[in-house]
């Protein structure tokens, strides 16, 4: 407890050196301001600003790329509630009651009690991470490459099938995801695979240029020239923000709950936080004594998605940090940037880099608190931003995912890499495979790869390995149960012809 | 246990997960109706602006790269006149020159033939 506490205040040590600092503020600015703009998830951003940080030490680079995540989720949100314009899938819920709230003069209260739900789930979220993670230091140093590649292939799982849309295609994009993974040059045996004599592709696929190929350029594809109507924001102004006590007091209970089940999610690898905030929503919904009145601009509908989105943010960091499972692929991104720094996440990574987990966990709240500043006179500018037509916005944005490509390796054929992985990427979503998985996968592949051979070293090629001991049994047990859950739910569909509930919710 | 262990696995796993992809009815096949109607213009000029930046990056430099990928691929929006493409593309070679060539540093020369 008291070493939990002066940890962190090692942390805030590292977070507050100006250069660190600087990165970080530069990371919630950028990340606030590109997720404001219509069209632009935390995916995309992130993947835009990934090239920046290979030129900068690991701390400053994870510090800015956690930055420019929350700051982007802070940004989606105002999209979400002025324009009705989702930019990250989480927010779709938003929209339900956060424009409805718009049409009739409220956008403002909505905002307000957003950021208020996001900084506190935000603190909740942090503290878990400072009080649990070190809980899982202690059970660490039992984790081998047996146990690390049973949670991975855990975490692949939960992330392909716990999501929107068909498990099988999860698992196939994942697959795919691992498949991409291994090209390139094999680190065990030194040889080429899949590099088709393409001497560019011997150190393996960019991570950069794979995302911003599934995430932008494919995005790109999908929507030019979908006509979006493009409605007048309305002006919102300060005063606008402030929620009156009512509202206040009617979204004081579901920011808890939201928080709760955000954290709950958070914990639990592989889950993306699309459902997480459908969950909030439904739970809300079902416990209201006024269901009616959700879809129409309740305030609960938006405090509590939105909290539980920043808490399972935070949360997720657990999982990503210690045992180097993402919770989903923007998390994925996260862990891909620090294994290119040379920082192997895992069970080690506390005691390995103390100085980058706390420092992180300070800037957590750095952030946040910044953000906070930053909204409340900067939110006539995101206003103006939101309404940046789609025509201007994209060319612009290929220009900028050109140049940032490029700038990694200096390398023209990365290029063509986005372009490649971009075209595929569309005829995939066209054909409603999910694109995420694909980074979860290419993330995780590689370390999954590597610690199942080391296990296969250690047992002398005897599979049983991951039953016979106790902590991966439990894990594949999980993994088992996980498939057969799937196949169950599918079995009883078949027999009603009609959707879980849950799908139904999500189709709405 | 050689390098292509696990690619075969994976193979394997992606031949079956597609069997049963194309086999078994969809669970949200009901649901969803595909919309469409997007026309061909769009799509290709994004792909064609960002494969132009490659060539001409090799073939002429950041600046001819950048206009002619901001040109193309702001002319697949229908809305976009002869003129906006044009503006937004001088604007971005602005960008380009002001803000990665002489602020950041980048490595592609403003004009060039080749490397």
């Amino acid at each position: 407890m008291t070493q939990a506490l002066l940890d962190l205040w090692y942390g805030f040590g590292i977070a507050l050196q100006p250069n660190n600092l600087m990165w970080s503020v530069f990371g919630v600015l950028i990340g606030n301001l590109i997720g404001v703009l219509p069209g632009m998830g935390p995916l995309t951003t992130i993947s835009m600003l990934l090239p920046l940080t290979y030129a900068v030490s690991p701390i400053p680079a994870i510090l800015m790329l956690a930055g420019i995540f929350y700051g982007s989720q802070y940004g989606g949100a105002i999209g979400a509630i002025l324009l009705n314009l989702p930019s990250h899938p989480p927010h779709a819920v938003t929209c339900l009651d956060g424009y409805p709230m718009t049409l009739r003069g409220r956008g403002g209260a909505a905002l307000g009690i957003t950021m208020m739900a996001s900084f506190f789930a935000a603190s909740v979220g942090i503290v878990l991470m400072i009080f649990l993670s070190p809980l899982l230091k202690t059970v660490a140093f039992k984790f081998g490459p047996t146990e690390i590649s049973a949670i991975m292939l855990l975490g692949l799982l939960a992330g392909a099938t716990i999501s929107r849309g068909s498990p099988l295609k999860g698992v196939a994009m994942t697959t795919l995801g691992i498949f991409i993974g291994t090209i390139g040059t094999d680190v065990v045996s030194g040889t080429p695979r899949f590099t088709f004599g393409f001497n560019e592709l011997g150190d393996g696929v960019d991570l950069a240029a794979l995302s911003l190929g599934v995430f932008g350029i494919a995005d790109f594809l999908l929507s030019v020239n979908r006509e979006s109507v493009q409605k007048a924001a309305t002006t919102v102004r300060l005063r606008d923000m402030r929620p009156t006590y009512q509202e206040l007091r009617k979204s004081l209970f579901p920011m808890f709950r939201g928080t709760a089940i955000g954290a709950i999610f958070g914990a639990m690898p592989g889950t993306g936080p699309t459902i997480t905030t459908f969950v909030a929503y439904a739970l809300e919904r079902k416990i209201s004594k006024t269901p009616e009145r959700f879809g129409r601009g309740a305030i609960e509908g938006i405090a509590a998605p939105e909290a539980s989105a920043h808490a399972k943010t935070q949360v997720d960091f657990i999982p990503t940090m210690t045992l180097g499972i993402p919770g989903d692929a923007v998390m994925a991104l996260l862990l891909g940037a620090l294994v290119i720094k040379g920082i192997q996440p895992g069970p080690q990574l506390i005691t390995d880099h103390p100085d980058l987990f706390w420092g992180l966990i300070a800037s957590f709240w750095i952030g946040n608190l910044l953000l906070i500043i930053l909204n409340v006179p900067l939110i006539g500018m995101w206003v103006k931003l939101l309404q940046v037509p789609y025509r201007l916005l994209y060319p612009s944005a290929i220009f900028f995912i050109a140049v940032g490509v490029f700038s990694t390796r200096n390398s023209l054929f990365d290029i063509f890499q986005v372009a490649t992985f971009g075209t595929v990427g569309a005829i995939f979503l066209a054909l409603r495979f999910p694109a995420a998985p694909i980074v979860l996968g290419f993330v995780l592949g590689p370390l999954l790869e590597e610690n199942f051979r080391r296990a296969m070293v250690l047992s002398r090629g005897e599979l049983m390995i991951f039953v016979s001991r106790p902590i991966s049994a439990v894990i594949m047990g999980i993994c088992v149960l996980l498939i057969a859950a799937q196949i169950f739910a599918y079995g009883r569909w078949v027999r009603t012809q009609k959707s879980p509930a849950l799908t139904e919710l999500m189709e709405e | 246990m050689g390098p292509g262990f696990i690619p075969i696995v994976l193979g394997t796993v992606l031949v079956l997960v597609g069997a049963a992809i194309g086999l078994l009815p969809e669970l949200e096949a009901q649901s969803h109706k595909v919309e469409h109607v997007m026309g061909w213009r769009g799509p290709l000029c994004i792909t064609c602006s960002v494969l132009s930046f490659a060539f001409f990056g090799f073939y002429g430099g950041l600046i001819t790269a950048t206009f002619v990928a901001v040109f193309i691929a702001a002319m697949g929006d229908h809305n976009n006149t002869f003129r906006d493409a044009m503006l937004l593309a001088v604007v971005m070679v602005i960008v380009a020159v002001v803000i990665f060539s002489y602020g950041l540093q980048l490595q592609i020369p403003l004009f060039s033939w080749g490397a």
